[in-house]
């Protein structure tokens, strides 16, 4: 069964300006699929959708949304009851400034385990220790500006883990990153993502990481899903017009950063 | 945090010596002689000169405010023209009431403006916000002196909830015994809860005008500061992780809102001590203002000085403590600076 269905989904403004329309994929357990296209697609919108949390003035206008079979279209209840999880482009602004690491994620795992927060603290820093952070007691300890981009995004991956997450969204988890830094967090994606069998909506424009890290993608334009399939097929054999000129893109910027 | 309150102690220091500085040279320039307005019209030119002599108004200017300085270390703000007594007693007897006054209408101004601004800046939009931003236009557009008369004509010519604009406590009426000069405070340090209700009752009016005002601006400012922190990354991460909207406002967006909140609660504060001249004429309220009402009228420069080096030196020192708090709130602060 699929972890995640998302059928016909459409999103709104308030003022009438249709942003996606009738936009259907589905997520397996342990496989982690591809949202590409370009800034304004509503690729970004999608996740947000999906994870229920559509800034002020947008809104849902159709489509259902299904985890494990189970209709969640109902906002109220996604989330905790859900356990989707998810991680922002730029790590550190995603943290609250003012409060401990470690004690963020401890926040996290007692409100989705429901275990004391004592427990919580203990269980956070095994987190920490789960995203490879090192000396994570120490880590632990630390505000976000303590911390480089890098290990703020595998905090907020140890909050992700942290909700035991059926669904992770990944929105650009890895553009603010150092390129050294980006594949270090890809590969702890994909490893978790193998280890604790959740889907992950991985939400990027950049097809170098939906290579290195998608089973499957599908490809957003204007609101419209134009293609989807698994990624080697569509990244070597690309059907749709949008889809080649987003590769020659791709593969011009990398002739570029060569030459 | 060590070298965050050293450096902060440091700058507040130059700040006041600044404030001597430019108190004493302001009263230096402005016109008018001050031997020959307490001698009045008719003194001969020898008396002005006698008294020139005796104040050292004659001396050199260095002289001078090296002779008032080295007074300041001692506590000594010079003589007061006016009555002949030191300015330094003519307003520190009054500063506890001044104090008391401000703190009554910063209690109020903090008990309206900040449950409302959060309420305003949970729903923006609703009846809460629209009805608070009409308050706020209101509140901060009537004159404090007409605010007064307002309710001096409804809660005691009309209805006689409270008692008239005579000071502190009824005439006739003995003070508590002095432990900090604020006679609510007092009352209870005495075990008299009776004069301690009537000194509320005659703080309760002069507070409020004080207070509505203030209200309004500590409104604006907590709605703002909150509401700015809605569109943050670590609010939206929160909700994403469903943590409930309660929890959410207090503890992820009212605290990182409070560095700016506290800032303007000092301002209200600073306000509300020196700005509420007219509010302690109007109320004869026996506090500091009226000296320096009393000392523009009698042209007392020497005492005018005295009201705003004190008043300055507050100013000073709450920019101070709200500094401090920061370090305590923000650990970005506290730590040193950002590593990104």
């Amino acid at each position: 069964m699929s972890r995640l269905v998302v059928e016909n989904l459409g999103i709104a403004t308030a003022a009438g300006t249709q942003i996606l329309e009738d936009v259907s994929f589905d997520i397996a357990p342990g496989e982690i699929v591809g949202l590409v296209g370009e800034s304004g697609s509503g690729k970004s919108m999608t996740s947000y959708a999906v994870m229920g949390i559509l800034p002020r003035g947008v809104h849902q206008t159709s489509g259902r949304i299904l985890v494990d079979g189970e209709d969640v279209t109902d906002v109220e209840r996604r989330s905790v009851a859900c356990h989707f999880a998810m991680i922002f482009q730029n790590p550190r602004d995603s943290l609250n400034p003012l409060m401990r690491v470690g004690e963020q994620v401890a926040r996290m795992v007692a409100l989705h385990q429901g275990v004391s927060r004592r427990d919580a603290r203990v269980q956070a820093v095994e987190l920490l220790e789960q995203v490879r952070i090192a000396q994570p007691a120490e880590a632990a300890r630390k505000y976000p500006h303590q911390l480089s981009g890098g290990m703020c995004q595998r905090i907020m991956i140890a909050m992700a883990l942290a909700c035991r997450p059926r669904l992770l969204l990944a929105d650009e988890p890895t553009t603010a990153l150092d390129v050294t830094v980006q594949s270090q967090i890809l590969d702890l994606m994909v490893e978790l993502t193998e280890q604790i069998q959740c889907g992950v909506l991985l939400v990027t424009h950049d097809l170098g990481v939906v290579a290195e890290t998608c089973d499957r993608v599908n490809v957003l334009h204007q609101g419209n899903l134009v293609e989807h399939g698994p990624a080697m097929d569509l990244l070597h054999n690309p059907q749709h017009e949008y889809t080649r000129y987003l590769l020659d893109s791709a593969r011009e910027l990398e002739v570029d950063g060569r030459a | 945090m060590l070298r965050y309150v050293l450096r902060r102690l440091a700058i507040s220091a130059v700040t006041v010596a600044g404030l001597v500085l430019v108190t004493f040279i302001v009263v230096r320039i402005l016109p008018g002689d001050a031997a020959a307005a307490r001698l009045g019209p008719e003194a001969s030119q020898a008396d002005i000169d006698a008294l020139r002599a005796q104040l050292r108004l004659d001396d050199s200017l260095p002289k001078q405010l090296l002779d008032y300085t080295t007074g300041l270390l001692k506590g000594d703000l010079g003589p007061a023209v006016s009555t002949g007594r030191p300015v330094s007693d003519e307003l520190f007897d009054r500063l506890p009431a001044t104090i008391e006054l401000a703190f009554a209408g910063l209690v109020i101004a903090l008990l309206i403006g900040f449950p409302w601004g959060l309420l305003a800046a949970a729903r923006p939009g609703r009846v809460g916000d629209v009805s608070g931003r009409l308050f706020a236009v209101l509140g901060s557009s009537m004159a404090p002196i007409w605010l007064g008369l307002l309710l001096i004509f409804g809660f005691y010519s009309t209805w006689h909830l409270f008692p008239g604009p005579v000071g502190r406590l009824a005439i006739g009426t003995l003070p508590p015994p002095e432990v900090t000069g604020t006679y609510v405070f007092d009352s209870l340090l005495a075990g008299d809860f009776g004069l301690a209700w009537q000194s509320i009752q005659y703080l309760a009016l002069p507070a409020l005008t004080l207070g509505l005002g203030a209200s309004a601006a500590v409104f604006k400012m907590v709605r703002s500061a909150v509401l700015h922190t809605a569109d943050s990354g670590f609010v939206r991460t929160a909700r994403a992780y469903g943590v409930p909207g309660r929890e959410v406002l207090l503890r992820d967006q009212l605290r990182n809102a409070m560095l700016q909140v506290l800032t303007a609660i000092g301002l209200v504060f600073g306000f509300l001590l020196g700005g509420n001249i007219i509010v302690e004429r109007l109320f004869n309220w026996p506090g500091m203002g009226r000296v320096a009402y009393d000392a523009l009228g009698s042209n007392d420069l020497g005492l005018l000085q005295g009201y705003a080096l004190i008043i300055g030196t507050i100013y000073i020192l709450l920019n101070l403590v709200v500094d401090l708090v920061y370090g305590v709130i923000d650990p970005r602060v506290r730590l040193g600076g950002s590593n990104s």
